[in-house]
């Protein structure tokens, strides 16, 4: 003869069961419970759960843990240790990620420098770091101006690879690092010279980096 | 493999090898590749001293072109190209989503291009090398003139697809540097992986700006660009009109193959007097200049020096010198 429990777990899963088997579960209250526990368990993992039900069952639960040992187990513990997971997995594929960036930048022998005729001043020399992450805060008429900028950004590029000029992803500069106005001089009536050496000290300027200057009342 | 490495190292011209990759053959089917091959790759961009990774997922089926181009740091900032439908989402600005009018039969363009490299510039294969773990070609695209940038790219002999491209001065010094971390090609592209992120939230509905492209052969442009570094030819022509705004903007777009520039001339807006403004990200410069009249904004990868003759350079048509 087997076991209550088998007998009981026989009857979930559709097995043939003897009369006399069949009876001694139904004549035990303990097993009535445990086959109505069983149910409960196998419609959760199944999914199975109604919503109605929901109330009966958390009832029935605590009623059943009451009667059990205490054990620590929170009823969310299942949640925490997927985002853990989800953090140790972003740790890993950002540490493969730059190290396989560590040992590029390694290969390259040249770094990457601005166009000579605009050295850029503010930054340390040779240091190749990673972007800053962008974070912009709204200003209605720096965004309008940046709006003008950024259309004409993306319909550039939407020509260039329109006819087929494509030396590296179309677009790239476009979602590169959060577009910062121009520096220059405008509505100013300072003679032409002047204006020509603001408008070259201007350009050593990076978006990153900018510098104090009075003359223009636009930047961020 | 070694007779065509004595070859380029002997400093021959490699068009001569007769039975060695043409580097036009190569520029044509990396062309090709970028539009007709189902890619997912990640990449990353370096220029002015910083490093943006980002990621480019593209699917061609059925002459039909999808892609989704995402930065992978801050703000989320996507592209996203269902054929000629662009929509822009730029951190927290509305999407821009540009609504195009006519387009230039592709395979016109890369002959157009084809045509024009070899005017302006001096192609040559350079080594074999490994790149993002893959076997690539080297081309070498110099120019012999300092008003426009060379090139070194490095082709998937595989796929003709685009592995690493540098940007390079006049000088030598390398200007921004574009280089594939993790490729694959030929693989279906799922669905959700062309569409724009679940975080980002375009609840303020998208800004359309429309785009009418002029057939250049019937077109005249009210204005004139009188300079041009030599090579450089008109390639298209639109109007985009702004809603609320009267006056369209005119865009010209000018290329030599290599290197595009497009000029902008719209009206000056009301108060301002005159306006010079330069720009530069990478390789992209714009340098904007502005009179009482109209505002010239030249756009492109090339030195300011250049952009800013151009932009100097416009006048209207019928207008004195």
């Amino acid at each position: 003869m087997n076991s209550k429990h088998e007998q009981i777990s026989a009857l979930m899963d559709d097995q043939p069961v003897s009369s006399s088997a069949l009876d001694e579960v139904l004549g035990n209250d303990d097993n009535i419970h445990a086959w109505s526990r069983y149910h409960l368990i196998r419609d959760a993992l199944q999914n199975e759960l109604q919503q109605e039900s929901i109330t009966d069952i958390s009832q029935r639960v605590s009623l059943a843990l009451a009667d059990e040992p205490a054990i620590l187990a929170p009823a969310n513990i299942k949640k925490p240790r997927k985002t853990m997971q989800s953090v140790v997995g972003f740790a890993m594929a950002a540490s493969v990620f730059f190290v396989a960036l560590l040992g590029w930048q390694q290969l390259q022998a040249p770094a990457v420098t601005p166009e000579q005729n605009a050295p850029i001043t503010d930054l340390i020399a040779n240091e190749t770091h990673i972007a800053p992450v962008t974070k912009v805060t709204a200003q209605p008429a720096i965004d309008e101006e940046r709006a003008r900028l950024e259309d004409m950004l993306i319909t550039h590029t939407e020509a260039v690879s329109a006819n087929g000029i494509n030396l590296m992803m179309p677009y790239t500069r476009v979602v590169s690092a959060r577009l910062e106005l121009p520096t220059g001089t405008e509505k100013t009536d300072q003679p032409e010279s002047a204006k020509q050496e603001q408008a070259k000290e201007d350009e050593t300027k990076t978006e990153n980096e900018p510098a104090g200057d009075a003359n223009n009342g636009d930047k961020e | 493999m070694r007779r065509w490495l004595l070859i380029a190292g002997l400093g021959f011209a490699a068009s001569l090898a007769a039975n060695e990759p043409d580097p036009k053959a190569l520029l044509d089917r990396m062309a090709r590749a970028f539009r007709e091959l189902n890619y997912d790759i990640s990449f990353v961009y370096i220029r002015d001293n910083q490093v943006e990774p980002m990621r480019f997922v593209h699917a061609y089926e059925e002459g039909r072109e999808r892609s989704r181009l995402v930065h992978l740091n801050g703000d989320a900032r996507e592209i996203i190209r269902d054929d000629d439908t662009i929509t822009a989402y730029l951190a927290d600005a509305k999407p821009i989503m540009v609504d195009k009018a006519g387009s230039i039969p592709f395979t016109r363009s890369l002959l157009d291009n084809l045509a024009r490299i070899k005017d302006s510039y001096r192609l040559s294969l350079g080594e074999r090398e490994r790149i993002a773990g893959r076997s690539a070609q080297e081309l070498v695209i110099t120019s012999p003139n300092n008003d426009r940038y060379g090139y070194r790219i490095w082709i998937d002999q595989e796929t003709g697809l685009l592995l690493r491209s540098e940007l390079v001065s006049d000088t030598r010094q390398i200007i921004e540097q574009w280089q594939v971390v993790n490729f694959t090609a030929n693989q279906p592209i799922a669905d959700a992986e062309l569409q724009v992120s679940a975080d980002i939230n375009p609840a303020t509905g998208v800004r359309v700006l429309p785009v009418a492209a002029i057939n250049s052969d019937e077109a005249v442009s009210p204005f004139t660009v009188d300079y041009l570094p030599s090579g450089f030819v008109l390639r298209s022509q639109q109007l985009q009109h702004k809603p609320g705004v009267d006056e369209p903007i005119h865009h010209l777009l000018f290329s030599d193959g290599m290197a595009a520039i497009s000029v902008y001339i719209s009206k000056t807006p009301a108060g301002i007097r005159s306006a010079e403004r330069v720009w530069r990200r990478g390789g992209m410069t714009i340098v904007e200049k502005a009179d009482s009249e109209r505002r010239v904004t030249v756009v492109g990868e090339i030195p300011s020096s250049t952009a800013r003759k151009i932009a100097m350079s416009v006048r209207a048509s019928g207008e004195p010198l």
